[in-house]
């Protein structure tokens, strides 16, 4: 990690990693309640169907908590310039089929869909 | 706003960025508001700012925290601190954990906006042993704050210096009361201190010191970012910007919640937690933790703030709100509160040490079916001097569990008192079986299930339940298949 030294260098970097983003991002949660219904599993064999499928435009990220509890472990996909899919009661097999079919196949594993039933508020950007 | 029910601004990052890699928090707009600041803001101007914007504190006090800032710098001191508090102990709430463990950098962040504001260089996260994650992935937070210059010396070559360190709890409960909070940091006793004099003026090593909570620092780097006035226009009145709860008891979608202040309970627990389970009725929900008290149905409506909440008996409390259906017995809820904070009392003064174990004794005897009117009395009597007279916050709010459920189920109470019944079949000793002799077919299913073996009765005749022996457990009323059994 580069040390940022000024609030210019900041803008910048910021400017620069949201340039890159054309990968996939497959979102695990992994917060306390995530982990305790098996999420690191779904974690590691989503990772390793990546690997396996040789897929180099989709980041796996780890992430913390969705707030669907009731429906854990949970998993979303956000694909550039489309709506996130949002997966309840993922567990590997679950996961592999979602690899197939929505990443590879772009078609959305309906039955395990969950409605997302909140809205994020915009970070209305600093002027600049 | 489109038609969904909960906004994120404390909970933006929760699940969208991966917690430890800070160019993700970056990427999403981090630090921009830190480094806006220290830019071209005065800490004066932060203040106001934080004012404007109407942010309450939302660890249970509701204090405006652009105030409290704004002693905490017109306060004099050598050095000043910024602590911030994730003790987090209200039994079912788990708000803070998942800020920590989804978006630690925004408190990182936050403060140091804080520490700026009131001329501050030095911070400290207080967080509970118990949560290992949160502190795994807060440590990994700060560690790459400092690599990348973002907190440390001379931030962004701004000249403003800021660390951070991490203290852990002792686990109990009122550790997270600040007074008693920053005598633990201190590694003193987490016993609490009168007010005044108040953190702001002498807190840690005697210096003033500014303590917030998780959520509240959450959402200060948003207000920065999306500007204090459209801060404001979120939410009621008094009450601005949203609140996050965790959702709990019998309700079909549990989990973490974040609504705008103003949203109606209905809306939570019908829309947004799809209901009660097994489509039971609604009794009562149950905010503000062991301080807090139970809200009954004819108050769904109406708009949740701190104000409104604390009219109807109950408070905004950190965020925990347990669901509660038809077969709830709210006396044994008040004891389970009441049992909470018997346990957790530090003991330094009596009305609390004495007096909550008084109104949790007389709270088993009502449960027990030995109880009388007058102890209901007593229970109000007790419980009002108690609220008076405790030295600190858990003391002066651990009746309120008592009081909010006679005031809104007095009838509960009393069939346990007069007619030695508990309405929900909740508590045990005032609990009957009994096998109606009509509907038994004689199966001998509850004879097997019995643990105490005082079912009585041939193959195929009519079965009958020794009082005398019956432990109440229940057993017997889930064993039967054909409806034979009575419970009252
Ligand atoms: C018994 C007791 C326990 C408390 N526990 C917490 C806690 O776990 N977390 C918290 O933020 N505030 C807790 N508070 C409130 C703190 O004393 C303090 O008001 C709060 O941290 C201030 O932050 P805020 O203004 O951001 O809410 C507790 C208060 C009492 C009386
Ligand atoms: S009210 Fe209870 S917890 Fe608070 S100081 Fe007194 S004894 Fe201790
Ligand atoms: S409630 Fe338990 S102890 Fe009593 S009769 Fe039924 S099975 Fe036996
Ligand atoms: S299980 Fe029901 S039907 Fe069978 S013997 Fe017991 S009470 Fe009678």
């Amino acid at each position: 990690m580069i040390k940022i030294k000024s609030f210019n260098e900041l803008k910048e970097l910021k400017e620069s990693l949201n340039a890159q983003r054309e990968h996939i991002r497959i979102i695990v949660g992994m917060a306390t309640c995530g982990m305790a219904a098996g999420a690191g599993e779904v974690f590691d064999s989503i990772a390793g169907e990546i690997m396996r499928q040789g897929l180099k435009n989709v980041t796996v990220v780890r992430s913390g908590c969705m707030g669907a509890c009731h429906s854990e472990p949970t998993v979303e996909i956000v694909k550039p310039g489309e709506d996130p899919v949002l997966y309840g009661n993922v567990d590997s097999s679950r996961a592999k089929v979602i690899i197939s079919n929505h990443i590879m196949r772009g078609e959305i594993v309906e039955e395990l869909v969950l409605e997302k039933n909140y809205e994020t508020a915009s970070l209305g950007e600093v002027e600049q | 706003m489109s038609g969904h029910k909960q906004l994120r601004i404390a909970l933006r990052n929760c699940g969208v960025i991966d917690p430890e890699n800070i160019l993700e928090y970056i990427a999403r707009g981090g630090y921009m508001a830190l480094g806006k600041i220290l830019d071209e803001m005065a800490p004066e101007d932060v203040i106001d700012e934080l004012k404007k914007s109407g942010l309450r504190g939302r660890g249970g006090g509701g204090f405006p925290t652009g105030l409290k800032l704004e002693f905490a710098r017109r306060n004099e001191g050598e050095r000043k601190y910024i602590i911030c508090n994730a003790d987090e102990g209200d039994p079912g709430a788990f708000m803070d954990r998942s800020i920590l463990e989804g978006d630690p950098q925004s408190i990182l962040e936050a403060m140091a906006i804080c520490g700026y504001a009131v001329g501050a260089n030095e911070g400290y996260v207080y967080i509970r042993a118990e949560y290992p994650l949160a502190i795994e992935r807060l440590t990994i937070a700060i560690r790459q704050a400092y690599e990348a210059g973002l907190i440390g010396d001379d931030i962004m070559g701004s000249g403003f210096s800021f660390d951070i360190k991490i203290k852990y709890g002792a686990g109990a409960f009122v550790c997270g009361e600040e007074t008693a909070l920053i005598s633990s940091v201190e590694g003193n006793r987490g016993e609490p201190h009168f007010k005044p004099p108040f953190p702001a003026e002498k807190g840690l090593w005697g210096m003033p010191t500014t303590v917030n909570n998780v959520e509240t620092l959450a959402n200060i780097p948003s207000i920065f970012n999306m500007g204090a006035g459209r801060f404001a226009e979120i939410g009621t009145k008094t009450s601005k910007g949203t609140k996050v709860f965790a959702l709990a008891g019998n309700v079909n979608k549990v989990g973490l919640v974040e609504v705008p202040m103003g949203t109606t309970l209905r809306e939570i627990v019908y829309d947004i937690g799809d209901g009660i389970v097994g489509g039971k009725k609604f009794k009562a929900v149950q905010t503000g933790g062991p301080s807090g008290g139970c809200i009954p149905e004819q108050f769904l409506d109406i708009p949740i703030d701190y104000e409104s909440l604390k009219e109807i008996g109950s408070m905004m409390g950190s965020g925990g709100m347990i669901i509660m259906d038809e077969d709830t017995c709210m006396v044994d809820i008040a004891k389970y509160y009441l049992e909470f904070t018997t346990d957790e009392s530090c003991g330094k003064c009596t009305p609390c040490r004495i007096g909550n174990k008084r109104l949790y004794e007389i709270l088993c005897k009502i449960t027990k079916g030995e109880g009388t009117e007058e102890d209901l009395d007593s229970l109000k009597e007790l419980g009002g001097i108690i609220k008076d007279t405790s030295l600190c916050g858990l003391g002066q709010t651990a009746p309120n569990p008592v009081l909010s459920t006679m005031k809104y189920f007095y009838d509960e109470y009393l069939s346990h008192v007069r007619d030695k019944k508990c309405p929900a079949g909740i508590c045990s000793s005032l609990t009957r079986y009994e096998i109606i002799a009509d509907k038994c077919i004689g199966c001998t299913m509850c004879a097997k299930a019995c643990p105490t073996a005082c079912i009585s009765g041939k193959v195929r005749e009519p079965h009958k339940i020794d009082q005398a022996k019956c432990i109440k457990c229940g057993a017997c009323f889930k064993a039967c298949k054909f409806d034979a059994i009575l419970k009252s």
